[in-house]
């Protein structure tokens, strides 16, 4: 068979048309609609689940996190037993002294025990009760405290301790305290919102309407013949309108601590895109809703101004690559004041997002396990080719702010 | 929906009546394929012109031959029995045949060559897909072609001499 036979008898039943079977339009319509709804049924309880998943595995994360840094008297006091046991830890027998004073950790062990003897109700999330109990293992709590404020005082009396503490195995018990957690947890994970850019763009200009004509409303251009959709647009009358709603964006990092400034920091985003397209004249007009989901990958590096106590403020610089895993186009054509037809559609943006971001950002920690973080930012949004109008697209340069929850993991 | 079903109901009842010879037939496979068309638009993805119209094609011709199969699986199973070898004869000249035409002499050939000769010309299937598809065997596939082709072009001939068109 020749191909070019078998080229024109496809060019022929392409272009061969037969009058559509006799079905009542509205029975046909009350059918495609029911469909219609059955397909976004089952869509919205896809995202439920999605959503379920995403925040069972949020609260989850945050609870392990926090649990695994709040240990319980008890589980101090076993931890400290067992310390002791293996001989891991200096202990002073019947509350004495010498023993810190011969191993270099007089000091430190003993301010500590005077700062829990003072503030007893800040013990759940002040470690300084772990180093204290485990230096006091063999006598009850309440006897170590007393045996505490007693070391207290001996450095004061002594002058000052000739510990080293950041040295030794004893002395790295007061990482725990909030303002060394700070500085010395490695990895921490994060959970946060950013809802930032929004924006409007409201154009007359010809070329402007092309540059977003294409994506709205059905895809009637791509039928030959069946074009007099855009030519009408296209009258030097068309005036449209985009106007970008505040894109919603969760994601979830996990950030590396590399030294006492700089750390790294990766993760993964979901966004949410939602624009209103009007494209009208003095005959018709569309109005379209389009809404976007990307799925995206940051990665940043930080580097830490200032750390205090409770008080990280750092700066931030990264880029974070996106991809458009779903979207949907729902297009009104109104004629005069009534609406003709409605047209729904999906819509596929091939192309990656790149963009890159700077930030300064504060980070306050509640608790050691946990803190809360603030970044206003700047994102640059860098074109892919792709014709669909987004805010990305229309306004590149955006301000954002992101809000979150970072837990200290180890 | 109202202008989706203008632009694409007459090209997916031409589809459709080119697999399937019963009007009523076809009004149930069109209603089918319009109802599946909105349930799965969500799975559409656009890459260029024509895109839409590929994805109503293979739509329109899956549930064209979701109904064979179900209600004409007899006939098309018969095509594995019906081999006889049968030398293809030439390509016969269509240009001066318009489609409306053709279209008719497709639908009029048996269902299980009708269906193999649509697979093989329109769709450009190849034998081990069709076979693949249709659960015959491939050289069963290449035969019953051959003989569709042959009867096709014999309507053709007697067409065009009615007509008084020479080659």
């Amino acid at each position: 068979m020749n191909t070019e036979w078998q080229k024109e008898m496809q060019r022929k039943m392409e272009s061969c048309r037969k009058p559509a079977p006799d079905i009542p339009w509205p029975e046909l319509e009350r059918k495609m609609t029911a469909a219609y709804r059955q397909r976004q049924a089952a869509a919205t309880g896809r995202y439920k689940r999605m959503a379920a998943a995403v925040a069972a595995l949020a609260v989850f994360t945050a609870t392990t996190v926090y649990f695994s840094h709040t240990e319980s008297p008890a589980t101090q006091t076993h931890t400290a037993i067992r310390s002791a046991s293996d001989g891991t830890t200096p202990h002073v027998a019947g509350g004495g002294l010498s023993a810190y004073g011969g191993t270099n950790m007089a000091g430190k062990p003993a301010a500590m025990a005077k700062r829990q003897h003072t503030h007893q109700p800040q013990t759940e999330y002040r470690p300084e009760a772990t180093a204290t109990t485990a230096s006091g293992t063999d006598t009850p709590p309440r006897q170590t405290a007393g045996d505490a404020g007693q070391n207290g005082d001996m450095p004061n009396a002594t002058g000052r301790p000739n510990a080293t503490p950041h040295k030794d195995r004893a002395g790295s018990l007061t990482a725990y305290t909030p303002a060394k957690a700070m500085g010395k947890t490695r990895l921490s994970a994060k959970i946060y919102m950013t809802n930032a850019m929004s924006g409007y763009d409201n154009t007359g200009a010809a070329t402007a309407m092309l540059a977003k004509a294409d994506p709205i409303g059905s895809h009637s251009y791509s039928f030959s013949g069946n074009h007099c959709e855009q030519r009408l647009a296209q009258t030097p009358s068309t005036v449209t309108d985009v106007h970008h709603r505040q894109p919603v964006r969760v994601g979830l990092g996990v950030r590396y601590r590399i030294n006492d400034r700089w750390s790294v920091e990766s993760g993964l985003t979901y966004s949410y895109l939602y624009s209103d397209i009007t494209s009208r004249n003095n005959n018709y007009s569309y109005q379209t809703e389009q809404r976007l989901h990307y799925i995206g990958i940051p990665v940043s590096a930080s580097y830490s101004v200032w750390r205090g106590r409770h008080l990280n403020v750092y700066a931030t610089a990264g880029g974070m690559v996106e991809k458009a895993v779903s979207g949907k186009r729902d297009t009104r054509t109104i004629v005069g004041n009534e609406t003709e037809s409605d047209m729904s559609d999906h819509v596929s943006i091939g192309p990656l997002q790149l963009s890159a971001n700077m930030a300064v950002g504060a980070e306050y920690l509640i608790t050691p396990a946990l803190g809360v973080y603030l970044e206003p930012g700047l994102s640059y949004y860098f074109d892919n080719g792709s014709a669909t109008p987004t805010v990305y697209s229309d306004k590149p340069l955006n301000f954002s702010l992101s809000l979150g929850l970072r837990f200290n993991i180890r | 929906m109202r202008r989706f079903y203008d632009l694409f109901a007459e090209y997916i009842t031409g589809i459709c009546s080119r697999y399937i010879d019963d009007s009523d037939d076809v009004k149930d496979v069109f209603q089918e394929c319009m109802i599946k068309i909105v349930r799965n638009i969500g799975r559409f993805e656009y890459r260029g012109n024509g895109s839409l119209r590929s994805w109503v094609t293979r739509i329109a011709v899956n549930e064209s031959l979701t109904f064979l199969k179900s209600r004409k699986q007899a006939e098309l199973t018969a095509l594995d029995f019906d081999i006889r070898d049968e030398t293809e004869t030439d390509d016969p000249d269509i240009a001066d045949v318009p489609p409306e035409v053709i279209h008719s002499m497709i639908r009029q050939l048996p269902a299980g060559y009708r269906t193999v000769f649509n697979l093989y010309v329109i769709e450009g299937k190849s034998h081990k897909e069709i076979a693949d598809m249709l659960n015959i065997k491939e050289a069963s596939s290449a035969s019953q072609f051959h003989r569709a082709k042959n009867t096709l072009a014999k309507e053709i001939e007697r067409y065009r001499n009615n007509k008084g068109i020479r080659s």
